[in-house]
């Protein structure tokens, strides 16, 4: 593992949302705060697939989002080949950075602009960036990446406008947008979850297609654990806002740390377990982090909770290399009293 | 470690051919202004014919195609000088000659209501455009870009929807250097925008949030694009029946101002018609003919744009479409029953 | 493979199989399009037992919601019921006028629609709305319809107190069971839910699910169970249907679907879903798109995606048959006792 691999290094990464000032006509009071994301720390390598799982409300399309820069982070940083990106200055400077870092988002039916067509979806990055000059090159390009996401004939696809295509199609003509620009890394929010069951293989197929192919690195954000382990070479669990597992794949499956893993991983119906029934204990709900106590955000909901859990919160430890994970029961005796 | 894929050159995993054999035509869709050409030499655009497709948008076209038509080719329509001396008689009822008959002081009606139409018209249209081009300035960047700036624009649309329109006209009109149709058109517009502002505002903000035009944004589009090429496009059908109400409310409020004599009454139009008609009391003397027509112009003209507005409805509202096209399936099911028990008594 | 537990207490064995609840036959629902008349459900015939849990699972245009609601006689226009019959404990439901009706609807079948938690009225708090659905069924005073309201509540896990709470003020997890509630108010003999949990997170489905199982056990419903979540079904179902197109592909118990699915479609259905466990293997999924329902494919409609596809499914549809007991299917691939015909992966040349 080369440092020099590494595309996108977040470190404390942190998203809070005011909701209100507090106190009367905003004075006086505590603001109130939703910590959608807190201390969140990762790499993405090149050519890896990294998988950020969790329910809703647990800030990973947040974390998306902040990357690709739509909305100003709290705290924190977010560095792309090593450099800063959290806080761009200039056109060019964005320029760049969307031509590097590139997002496709969940719902294929809100994505494409109904009344414009598919060519124009994907030429106007190439015209933005320059990826090609003149009509010809940019229609042949267009033609290319349409046949590199498998829609095919081209030039048929590329006339036609997004109601006449399935939702399939509709996706891989967001992901051949995405790719107009030529980008190193891919922030997939939930590109499956509003397709067909069978069209959702061909998609993540694809994904891990282009990765080997090309090089290309994603952040698959999902909240199907299943597909995670699918393509996905890391995996990062996530819960209200924290960071709780982040290891390997076959490693959060196969041997989950926290107890929040272990919730998820029971709770999700797997038919390769075979018949069995089986029953899980699953008390309470996610909470919305408003100006949240310190303490372990699961310890309402965890089987194992101790005295320590509710005073403070957790660091993240690293019971074994390559496994993080925040929980007290991994905490190297004499940290926890 | 992690799966490999098999080389991922087999692209057809989700080809065209495999698609729905006949997706369904544009006919359903939004209304995109695309042109597409027919196997017929005549190239007739989807969304006209989508909207002549309808009752009321045919019906309501056709009667403001033949006001139209009317007041541009006036002249051709009659001999008499609207503000001249058309008969000797005066207070005529109608007669062959004089269709909707004369007034007080002699002139043709007819020649008046439809010379009149071209200023009523004109104002109106102008207004309209001028009115809904405002609001859509205000409108999609107050929605757009938020902030201090939404807010300013809001209190600015704010004060005009809060003043009362027309004794604004009254005394603008009253004071206003500019008279006449010039004067009229500024301060219709002025006052007229602020509604279409507000609902092009509400639409703008909803689509704003949309994942497309974050995705523009995420392009590197600049602001300006999205605002005209990506958002705008989908607020046509908006746009178009904002203008619609704008030129309903200019003509009223023409009409209106005329009538009370705050507009200049040496002009012909159906507002000014009707002020000679209070002003001789056609009402008191049973020259009914005086103001019925002009109203009637007034009432027609308004009645054929509500309709067209039906039609446009229609094309951007598709449970509308359904309901209608469920119909026409009975009727054809019915038709082709007929047919088969027609074909059956004849063999 | 792991192995297979005992039979589950929902399962066809105990349920009284000659025993009929609803029973479809050939139903058949069409939608007014403007190119023609697109037949969402198309000869669909099964039948459900007291007790048991029928899943039917399809992906999105299959027809399975449109077979809920033609069951609870909700098609409207452009859509109508233009074949078929639906009976209810051997009456057909077809020529029941609205008063009647109502006495069905709720007292002896309810429905949780998609998204119904979403459907809530925001201006009424919990309690009026259940109230309002159970006096619009029958003849209570307020009181009492609130007092039914909040055993329902403690039955779903929800606080009584809860009842005056506004949708908003739920989280959605809770604002599913408040709706579940108000479908079991009434003790209908057959709840049809579609797509109960799809909205929800994997954890609160299946708390949510596991609450349906407890209430079904005390209860004695039966449940028309629809989702696209095959995986989901095969724990939760005592049978499984599975649409195509408009039509029942497949139809069997839970676990002969999962152990021995025949159609094809099925199998395809069952290898697009990555397992948490067990080994790592490519999956496929099924490239290409359903077909177009007002021009469908003249024989089977699975055939232009089927990879075992011969010439006979082109040109005509294979009927739907017995394979094996309590096994129905539609394909050519297998003869009248069963058994498989042809071998692995054969395309037919065309």
């Amino acid at each position: 593992m080369q440092a020099s691999d590494v595309v996108l290094d977040v470190q404390g990464l942190s998203k809070f949302f005011l909701v209100s000032a507090g106190g009367m006509l905003g004075m006086g009071g505590e603001p109130k705060r939703i910590h959608a994301v807190e201390d969140v720390t990762f790499s993405l390598r090149r050519a890896e697939i990294l998988a950020l799982v969790g329910e809703s409300g647990s800030g990973k399309s947040t974390i998306a989002r902040l990357i690709a820069g739509l909305y100003p982070l709290t705290a924190g940083e977010i560095r792309f080949h090593g450099q800063d990106v959290s806080r761009l200055h200039g056109r060019r400077a964005m320029l760049r950075y969307r031509s590097q870092v590139q997002m496709v988002f969940q719902d294929p039916f809100a994505s494409l602009n109904p009344v414009k067509t598919i060519a124009h979806h994907i030429e106007r990055p190439i015209s933005i960036h320059r990826r090609a000059s003149g009509r010809r090159a940019q229609r042949a390009m267009v033609h290319e990446l349409l046949r590199t996401v498998g829609l095919t004939p081209p030039e048929e696809v590329a006339a036609k406008f997004p109601h006449q295509l399935s939702g399939g199609q509709r996706q891989r003509v967001s992901f051949a947008r995405a790719l107009a620009v030529s980008p190193e890394v891919i922030l997939a929010d939930e590109p499956v979850s509003m397709l067909d069951v069978s069209i959702r293989m061909g998609i993540l197929n694809m994904m891990a297609g282009l990765r080997d192919e090309r090089g290309l690195s994603y952040l698959y954000i999902t909240h199907d654990l299943a597909s995670a382990r699918y393509i996905a070479d890391q995996t990062l669990v996530l819960y209200a806002g924290h960071l709780v597992e982040a290891a390997e794949s076959e490693e959060v499956m196969v041997r989950p740390l926290h107890p929040y893993t272990q919730l998820l991983l029971s709770a999700v119906p797997d038919p390769a377990a075979g018949l069995v029934q089986k029953r899980v204990e699953a008390r309470g709900e996610i909470p919305t982090v408003i100006n949240p106590q310190p303490g372990c955000r699961f310890a309402n909901r965890c089987p194992h909770v101790m005295d320590i859990c509710r005073r403070a919160t957790p660091e993240i430890y690293q019971p074994q290399p390559g496994h993080r994970v925040r929980c007290y029961l991994y905490a190297p005796p004499g940290t926890a009293e | 470690m992690q799966l490999k894929t098999r080389t991922s050159s087999s692209p057809s995993q989700d080809t065209l051919t495999a698609a729905p054999a006949a997706p369904i035509t544009p006919a359903s869709s939004l209304g995109p202004m695309a042109v597409r050409a027919n196997r017929r030499r005549t190239v007739i655009p989807n969304w006209l014919k989508l909207l002549l497709s309808n009752r009321f948008a045919l019906v309501g076209s056709i009667m403001l195609l033949i006001i139209v038509l009317a007041a541009i080719f006036a002249p051709l329509l009659t001999t008499y000088d609207p503000s001249g001396i058309a008969s000797a008689q005066s207070s005529l009822s109608p007669t062959s000659g004089n269709w909707f008959g004369t007034n007080q002081q002699g002139e043709d009606i007819f020649s008046q209501v439809i010379y009149g139409g071209r200023l009523s018209l004109t104002i109106g249209a102008i207004v309209g455009v001028l009115g809904v081009s405002l609001a859509m300035i205000v409108g999609m960047l107050a929605g757009y870009i938020g902030g201090w700036i939404d807010e300013a624009l809001g209190v600015v649309m704010n004060i005009f929807l809060v003043i009362p329109q027309l004794p604004l006209l009254i005394v603008a009109s009253a004071y206003l250097p500019v008279k006449g149709g010039l004067g009229m058109i500024i301060i219709l517009s002025i006052t007229g925008w602020a509604w279409g502002g507000r609902v092009l505002r509400a639409q703008t903000l909803s689509l704003r949030n949309r994942d497309f035009v974050q995705a523009a944004y995420l392009s590197g589009e600049p602001t300006w694009r999205i605002v005209f090429f990506e958002i705008m496009p989908n607020m046509i059908s908006l746009m178009v029946s904002s203008f619609i109400f704008t030129f309903i409310g200019a003509i009223l409020a023409e009409a209106g101002l005329e009538f009370l004599g705050f507009g200049d009454i040496n002009t012909i139009s159906w507002g000014t018609i009707l002020y000679w008609a209070q002003t001789n009391s056609a009402l008191l003397t049973g020259e009914w003919w005086h103001f019925l027509f002009p109203g009637l112009a007034i009432a027609l003209t308004i009645t054929s744009l509500v309709f067209i507005n039906y039609g446009i409805d229609a094309i951007s509202n598709p449970r509308l479409r359904a309901i209608k096209v469920a119909k026409q399936y009975r009727n054809q099911v019915k038709a082709r029953a007929a047919a088969t028990a027609a074909a059956r008594v004849t063999s | 493979m792991s192995v297979i537990a005992p039979s589950l207490p929902w399962s066809s064995e105990k349920a009284g199989a000659a025993d009929t609840l609803l029973e479809v036959r050939d139903l058949t629902v069409d939608f007014i399009t403007p190119r023609g008349p697109a037949v969402a459900v198309d000869d669909v015939s099964f039948s459900i037992r007291p007790g048991e849990v029928f899943g039917l699972a399809g992906e999105s245009g299959c027809g399975k919601s449109t077979v809920a609601h033609a069951i609870m006689r909700l098609i409207k226009p452009p859509g109508r019921i233009s074949g078929g019959s639906v009976l209810f404990r051997g009456q057909d439901l077809g020529p029941l006028a609205t008063k009647q009706l109502q006495q069905f609807r709720w007292l002896k079948a309810s429905i949780v629609f998609q998204s119904a938690m979403n459907a809530l009225n925001p201006v009424m708090n919990m309690g009026d709305q259940i109230s309002d659905a159970i006096r619009a069924h029958e003849r209570m005073s307020r009181s009492q319809a609130l007092e039914r309201a909040a055993e329902m509540f403690k039955l779903v896990g929800i606080e009584t107190k809860r009842l005056r709470s506004f949708p908003h003020e739920l989280s959605g997890g809770m604002r599913q069971r408040a709706v579940i509630a108000m479908a079991l108010a009434l003790n209908p003999e057959l709840v049809i839910m579609d797509e109960p949990t799809t909205a929800l997170d994997v954890v609160v489905q299946r708390d949510i699910l596991q609450q349906i199982q407890d209430l079904q056990a005390k209860f004695g419903f039966s449940i028309l169970f629809i989702t696209h979540d095959l995986s989901l079904l095969v724990e939760f179902s005592t049978r499984i249907a599975i649409m195509y197109a408009g039509r029942i592909v497949d139809l069997a118990p839970a676990r002969d679907i999962f152990l021995n699915p025949k159609h094809p479609y099925t199998v395809g259905l069952m290898n697009s879903f990555p397992s948490i466990t067990g080994e790592k293997r490519q999956l496929q999924g099924i490239p290409g798109a359903p077909p177009d329902l007002v021009t469908p494919p003249p024989g089977c409609r699975f055939a232009p995606r089927c990879i075992h596809v011969m010439a006979q499914c082109i040109q005509t549809y294979p009927p739907f048959r017995e394979l094996t007991p309590d096994h129905w299917t539609a394909c050519y691939l297998y003869d009248d006792a069963g058994n498989r015909i042809s071998g692995e992966g054969e395309r037919a040349s065309l």
